[in-house]
């Protein structure tokens, strides 16, 4: 397939382009690396993601990768493997090694919307299976959804294909929505006890139908319910909502939103995770944390820029070393037009960290970078798991290897050192910790 | 074969016309100050201004509202934009100038003002936003962008890098200088002075051909934004700096001023990777060891106490870079050919913690593999 860009200036509108059903386009990835064709003075870059079984033997593994051309032999490049003698725990955060380092992803992915698309229930959970395997790949482990409205069966069975993908869903982010908007929006002289009454009952009726569904289908209610996007003022945020929030909260669940600094002066008491597009700032980390809130980014950067390295960096390290409790980047892929980039003239191409196709979608390297953030984090969490364990130990000798590992860790410069060297440095601590402790 | 020659011919002529849509501006050379520290740097840039109006550009066009109200989901910030109207470029005239120098790129920004009533007034609240990309135009050596916004009054710089800093990308911020006046006729000039050090492995001025560099300005101010190159990202519609051609002499002293700064920077560094290398030698205490390498060297934290990394990969990239700096003691007798290809090592010196790194990258990759 070639895309043609159009001439600078002509964006096309959204009324003016027919919408692109992926659901039912015959457009999917190919089952096996097709041939490129390659133009003298050009470099091409492959990338190449090698699983390894869990139930691998630790050691050096050796390969050959083959470069045919036109068929015939061209050359080789030898693939060498290490695998290394520990698994990777979850993430855990820097601040605090019990809580867990959320990768919370903003996503489209509704069982109606996609048999809206599909026109068959079949087709639209085995599309909606392989985004979320594709999710958990990708260390993605807390998609938002599905959130709850009246839509029984399609809620109680996109929480099963979510199971069935391997998805943790506890918690559950955005179960349903903790946001009424019909009180929200009411302007103030037609904010009636009654009318707050007929909010209020049909508010705790929705909330409580997706209580007890999550509970039978997961069997636990640990669940965030999202309030109004991007709230600024002190009427929507602390005059209209924590009435509804309250009722969540006295179920057992939690209130996620997203905003800037307005929602910690009017609603920090109230709100358990705060999802904030600003620039990454630990003292805004701390803030929430001196609460017990949390705090998440769902930018820097939004998806779009298809430039692995800032994902792999600000997703992983940069955020976890400035105390945040994950990423909740805005988002997997956004609306219809997906593969139009050029649809929207003040935009940065689409918000596309994936492609998707008729059968999955279809990844790019921005998110590969991603993975390997969050797999940053990962070895990150075990060095200090570890290097906790040593600290403990009765040795003065172990106990000074645990903290020269912290130490290490504290001392680098996240935002601009080599991640594959700090991710070696990072081994090479594991390993002489392991050894240390015996494992 | 014909068929192919007009296919081949309608792809020039449509490239020219798309080209023919876009702003050029001819960047001059002018011997501006070298470093642009002081307000008489300031004093002289407004002097050029005054006595050779031709410089200036006011193809400013309104910002499309609607764009401007969606760049609430950009992708790298959140901006704060006002309600563009259709006539308000009337009132808040709008120009830039562009020169180069020895010492690096000015680019001027001057911007008429309704809310200005003379000399000693405050600048009001506002801001800029500026995109360049480095490379050859539209040709395939184009590079990211850079993403700069001034506010004012404060003169405050921003850079939103697409990339992270490494060895082929330096963020701006460190370097920039900005400074900004009012002007007696209800107006205010802001200057932006960008040092080829900060860009010294992207250049445009080159011998024998008249580089293009994207660019784009977009002033944002109470009613809206004004726009010389587009919309934001929009590097396709963006215009072209046109960069001028220098003369060998003026090219060499551009190189001689990068070379010797890269040196000094070099040895301030060298010498604290010194230090803690006879530290390794004496086998200081790792407290010690690991707080000179936060103090003196972000690199040193990754290779404390490896003395075999240190001999093994960092004692023979000194030693090579030893050579250059016989080079660097002899810069005022090379012949411009020398010149360049001593230039060609600026990065050995000026990435001398990134190529660090680097090497331990390898060593431990090796040392993985050996086990």
């Amino acid at each position: 397939m070639s895309i043609i860009p159009p001439a600078p200036n002509t964006w096309t509108s959204e009324k003016d382009t027919p919408k692109f059903n992926y659901g039912i386009e015959p457009v999917r990835d190919a089952k096996i690396l097709q041939p490129v064709e390659m133009r003298t003075g050009r470099c091409q870059q492959f990338w190449i993601t090698v699983k390894v079984p869990e139930e691998a033997a630790e050691g050096v593994y050796n390969g050959t990768l083959k470069l045919l051309a036109d068929g015939k032999a061209l050359g080789e490049i030898r693939l060498a493997l290490r695998v290394l003698p520990f698994q990777l725990p979850s993430p855990k955060t820097h601040y605090d090694l019990t809580r867990d380092y959320y990768v919370v992803l903003f996503n489209h992915c509704s069982l109606t919307e996609e048999i809206d698309l599909t026109k068959n229930q079949a087709a639209a959970e085995k599309r909606m299976l392989a985004e979320f395997k594709n999710m958990k790949d990708h260390n993605a482990l807390h998609p938002f959804g599905p959130c709850y409205r009246n839509n029984r069966e399609f809620f109680v069975r996109q929480l099963e294909l979510m199971k069935e993908s391997g998805l943790p869903c506890r918690p559950l982010w955005n179960a349903v929505s903790s946001a009424n908007m019909k009180w929200i929006l009411a302007p103030d002289e037609n904010r009636t006890p009654d009318l707050f009454e007929e909010c209020f009952s049909n508010f705790k009726k929705l909330v409580d139908e997706a209580f007890d569904l999550t509970k039978k289908t997961l069997g636990h209610c640990e669940v965030y319910c999202y309030g109004f996007d991007e709230a600024t003022s002190y009427r929507s945020l602390a005059v209209s909502q924590p009435p509804f929030w309250q009722y969540i909260q006295s179920k057992g669940g939690k209130i996620v939103t997203s905003g800037w600094d307005n929602n910690y002066k009017f609603v920090g008491y109230i709100e358990d995770a705060h999802l904030q597009a600003s620039v990454i700032d630990q003292q805004r980390a701390d803030r929430w944390h001196a609460v017990g809130g949390r705090i998440l980014s769902y930018a820097s950067p939004f998806s779009g820029p298809e430039n692995p390295e800032l994902f792999r960096r600000n997703k992983g390290l940069r955020m976890y070393k400035a105390n945040y409790d994950g990423p909740s980047t805005y988002q997997y892929y956004e609306g219809h037009h997906i593969w139009n980039e050029f649809l929207k003239g003040a935009r940065y191409r689409n918000f596309n960290l994936v492609y998707p196709s008729i059968d999955g979608v279809i990844d790019t390297i921005a998110w590969e970078g991603y993975r390997e953030g969050i797999d940053d984090v990962r070895y990150a969490t075990l060095l200090k798991m570890l290097a906790a364990e040593a600290m403990q130990s009765k040795s003065l000798e172990i106990q000074y290897e645990g903290k020269k590992a912290i130490v290490w860790l504290e001392l680098l410069d996240e935002l601009s050192e080599n991640l594959d060297t700090v991710r070696l440095e990072m081994i090479e601590h594991i390993m002489g910790l392991r050894k240390i402790l015996g494992k | 074969m014909l068929l192919t020659l007009l296919f081949v011919l309608a792809l020039a002529a449509g490239t020219n016309s798309a080209l023919a849509q876009k702003n050029f501006y001819d960047c001059k050379w002018e011997n501006i100050s070298t470093h642009y520290l002081n307000s008489s740097d300031f004093n002289a840039a407004c002097k050029l201004m005054r006595d050779n109006p031709e410089i200036l550009d006011f193809r400013f066009a309104p910002y499309d509202q609607k764009d401007a109200a969606s760049l609430v989901t950009d992708s790298t910030l959140q901006r704060a934009v006002g309600d563009t109207k259709g006539n308000a470029g009337d009132a808040r005239k709008t120009a830039f100038f562009s020169v180069c120098a020895e010492g690096g790129w000015l680019i001027g920004v001057y911007c008429e003002e309704p809310l200005l009533k003379g000399k000693g007034e405050k600048v009001p609240e506002s801001s800029f936003e500026i995109f360049f990309a480095p490379g050859t135009g539209d040709e395939l050596k184009n590079e990211c962008y850079y993403q700069l916004i001034v506010e004012l009054p404060a003169a405050k710089l921003t850079d939103y890098p697409y990339m992270s800093e490494g060895k082929d990308f330096r963020r701006l911020k460190d370097y920039v200088r900005i400074k900004t006046s009012v002007l007696p006729e209800g107006a205010w000039l802001t200057t932006i002075y960008i040092p080829w050090e900060a860009l010294y492995d992207k250049i445009p001025l080159s011998l024998d051909k008249n580089n293009l560099w994207r660019f784009s300005i977009v002033r944002w101010g109470p009613d809206g934004g004004f726009s010389w190159g587009g919309k934001v990202h929009e590097t396709g519609a963006a215009g072209y700096i046109r960069w001028p051609r220098p003369t060998e002499k003026q090219l060499a002293n551009i190189y001689r001023n990068i070379i010797n700064g890269a040196w000094k920077k070099y040895q301030t560094e060298v010498s604290a990777i010194s230090a803690n290398m006879s530290n390794l030698v004496r086998d200081r205490s790792f407290a010690e060891a690991s707080a000179e390498a936060a103090i003196e060297s972000r690199a040193l934290a990754n290779q404390q106490a490896d003395k075999e990394f240190f001999d093994s990969k960092i004692k023979p990239m000194l030693k090579e870079n030893d050579a250059i700096g016989e080079q660097v003691q002899k810069i005022k007798t090379l012949k411009f050919s020398e010149l360049e290809l001593l230039y060609s090592k600026v990065g050995r010196l000026s990435n001398c913690q990134y190529l660090i790194s680097e090497a331990r990258r390898d060593y431990l990759l090796g040392k993985m593999f050996k086990k």
